[in-house]
């Protein structure tokens, strides 16, 4: 007999997915390093794995959401990320439309729940 | 090993799969990355080498990690890859039934020590080539896909849906007579239709070339006049019905199937030709059409079995 695998992990991954690019760009109003960009997510509830965020911050900066600059000042250095002009508006527009969607999916969840 | 020598592998690992402008960038980044993170799993202790293996499986694996650094162009867009396939398994199919048949109808297979394992080389080397060919020009369409302007398309210009089980009754008509007309020919006897056909004037060197070898004409020829003429009727069956039902789809993938293995026996049995080279291609022709028969059978029995076990009324159960 075949043994079916709990889709709920990747179903939830993927749902999380959508969210992720979001969630970072949130914080990114102010600059930040890939570590504490990461602890700020965390306390705020918003858990994302090492191996996925920073290779994002990379690829948003390359997108030209975010822009980057090393900083010596204390300790070891760090690239620091921030949204660039063209990242805030772009922010503002996802954040309008996760508010309508997140507005769409209540209802559709409340009526799914009956 | 200690932890920054484990970190440095790790991050040596990640970069060298990446463009290298972004290598010494993105190195010294995660190293950096992954320097806090294992200061905060160690929590003012001195971190230790289980510590850090541990946080660099739980990052990822290298090959994963890099991957969302910097995702390369495919060879093969995803959009081509079943075509690419099906061309490649045509292709290799083809030459593996050439081969064979030259294999089995080449006369210096009898004089010639390792003639079949030349054979395979060569057929080898063809396939190869045709591959790495194949590969060419699939990673060439794909970039000018990509970096060409990509066309226009309309829904009203797709084309149109062939039914796949469709018999068209002009075309089989036309295939009834030519193929019956063919084994006019072959019953006769090729030499004797030449004669017929020139009046007697034909030379009688042609004529002795198509000559039957006389065991063939005797022993196994009856036979396979037999099979093509049945072939020739499950076509007119199929004419007559207007649609290919799947028990015809079945008869004549069996019939195929015989078909083939006749030919190859009698192509390994002896003689067609009394004389050489019209002997040899004719062996050659039979043991490529065997391949075909074989595989093309061997398909149709199989996509027959996938849509019985597919179909909503057996599948379900």
């Amino acid at each position: 007999m075949v043994k079916i695998e709990d889709p709920f992990p990747k179903l939830e991954l993927e749902l999380r997915r959508g969210a992720i690019v979001l969630a970072a760009l949130s914080q990114l109003t102010q600059a930040q390093y890939g570590y504490s960009l990461r602890q700020a997510l965390a306390a705020r509830g918003m858990e994302i794995e090492e191996g996925t965020l920073y290779p994002l911050l990379r690829r948003l900066e390359a997108q030209g959401v975010l822009v980057s600059e090393w900083r010596t000042g204390e300790g070891s250095p760090r690239r620091y990320y921030q949204l660039s002009e063209s990242g805030q508006a772009l922010y503002a527009r996802l954040a309008n439309s996760w508010q309508a969607l997140g507005a769409v999916m209540d209802g559709l969840v409340k009526d799914g729940s009956g | 090993m200690t932890p920054q020598d484990m970190i440095a592998r790790y991050v040596h690992a990640v970069t060298r799969r990446l463009p290298h402008a972004q290598r010494a960038d993105i190195g010294a980044e995660l190293r950096a990355l992954l320097g806090e993170m294992l200061q905060e799993r160690s929590q003012g202790q001195d971190p230790d080498a289980r510590m850090t293996r541990e946080m660099l499986e739980a990052f990822g694996h290298p090959d994963a990690v890099a991957l969302r650094y910097h995702t390369p162009a495919a060879l093969i867009d995803a959009q081509d890859v079943s075509l690419f396939r099906r061309l490649a398994v045509s292709f290799l199919a083809a030459l593996a039934v050439l081969a064979l048949g030259v294999a089995l109808s080449d006369p210096a297979a009898q004089v010639e020590a390792d003639f079949a394992g030349r054979i395979a080389d060569e057929a080898l080397v063809v396939g190869l080539q045709g591959l790495g060919l194949l590969l060419v020009v699939f990673w060439g369409v794909g970039m000018v896909r990509r970096y060409g302007a990509r066309g226009r398309w309309s829904a009203s210009a797709l084309p149109a849906v062939r039914d796949p089980d469709a018999v068209s009754r002009p075309l089989a008509g036309v295939s009834i007579v030519f193929w019956a007309a063919g084994l006019g020919v072959l019953v006769i006897g090729p030499a004797t239709v030449m004669h017929m056909i020139s009046g007697g004037a034909a030379p009688s060197a042609l004529l002795a070339a198509f000559r039957y070898d006389p065991g063939f004409a005797a022993e196994r020829a009856p036979y396979l006049w037999a099979m093509l003429g049945l072939s020739i009727a499950v076509v007119g069956w199929q004419a007559v019905t207007g649609r290919i039902t799947p028990l015809q789809r079945r008869v004549e993938a069996g019939l195929t199937l015989l078909l083939s293995a006749m030919l190859y026996q009698i192509v390994l049995a002896g003689d067609v030709f009394a004389a050489e080279p019209a002997n040899e291609y004719m062996k050659l022709a039979m043991a490529v059409f065997a391949g075909w028969g074989v595989i093309s059978g061997v398909t149709e029995l199989r996509r027959d079995w996938q849509a019985r076990r597919a179909s909503p009324a057996t599948g379900m159960g």
